[in-house]
């Protein structure tokens, strides 16, 4: 990424992360969960998601999906499911300049495990 | 009177309403239901994690890791606790902060000071629904009386 399309976007302190967090990463995590409710992502995979993502790295998350993308055994709906979430990790990076743009997307993956786990449950 | 003052007092009034203490008394009876002795730590897990969180979204995903884990119909399934108590934070709670902010002149609902209102009723909630359920544990889940 350009040096001058990072220094564009804004900076985003911890408070300014905590309330997006609290608002449209929630709203984001939700309607995400609402589209993919039956691609039946497993717990496991979930879980390396998230392992993934507490690298704070996004070459490593990226890798991640592109991992899960490329297996044969991977069904459709699963593989919408990882193009979508790569489709949407770019458009948070968009948001903030970094780290704060990690940091938005770290928060989109927990609040996403969470309502994804819980949405199975019910 | 200045704001941060303003704001504990209105907080403290609506936590000492009747629509407010009578809900947390009935989570607090389900609660008992819910967790026997044995699991007693899963209550104190929630209070921790209400008073230490610097986000609303962390109690939600918090209280929605613990339905997606918890065996059915056992501890977040009895009565559907962890579902009406997640509904109820997501929504009744706002509606509470709603209050809160619309008699404070300048404060936003979705501004930081309003993300701490919430996060205040929360913490005020949780508080007073972990009373009533040690107590009903206490006396064998019956919850006391009126205020």
């Amino acid at each position: 990424m350009a040096a001058n399309e990072q220094a564009q976007k804004p900076c985003l302190s911890a408070q300014q992360i905590r309330l997006f967090s609290d608002g449209i990463i929630y709203d984001y995590a939700i309607q995400f969960v609402e589209r993919h409710k039956r691609a039946k992502v497993s717990v496991k995979q979930l879980s390396g998601l998230q392992n993934a993502v507490g690298a704070s790295n996004w070459d490593e998350i990226f890798r991640y999906i592109d991992n899960r993308l490329s297996r044969k055994t991977t069904l459709e709906p699963v593989k919408e499911f990882y193009k979508d979430l790569k489709n949407q990790l770019n458009e948070l990076r968009t948001l903030a300049a970094e780290p704060g743009a990690y940091l938005l997307a770290k928060e989109f993956i927990q609040h996403l495990v969470a309502e994804y786990n819980y949405q199975r449950s019910l | 009177m200045n704001q941060q003052m303003k704001i504990l007092k209105e907080i403290a009034r609506i936590a000492d309403g009747d629509d407010f203490y009578n809900q947390a008394k009935a989570f607090g009876k389900t609660a008992s239901k819910a967790f026997d002795s044995g699991t007693r730590r899963q209550m104190k897990n929630l209070e921790n994690i209400s008073n230490s969180s610097l986000k609303v979204t962390d109690v939600l995903d918090y209280v929605k890791k613990q339905v997606a884990k918890a065996e059915k119909p056992k501890t977040w399934w009895v009565d559907d606790f962890g579902i009406k108590l997640k509904d109820f934070i997501e929504n009744d709670l706002r509606d509470f902060r709603g209050r809160v902010c619309a008699i404070l002149e300048g404060v936003e609902e979705d501004s930081a000071e309003g993300q701490r209102i919430y996060l205040n009723l929360i913490r005020e909630f949780v508080r007073q629904l972990v009373v009533h359920y040690e107590y009903c544990l206490a006396n064998g889940g019956e919850p006391h009386g009126g205020k």
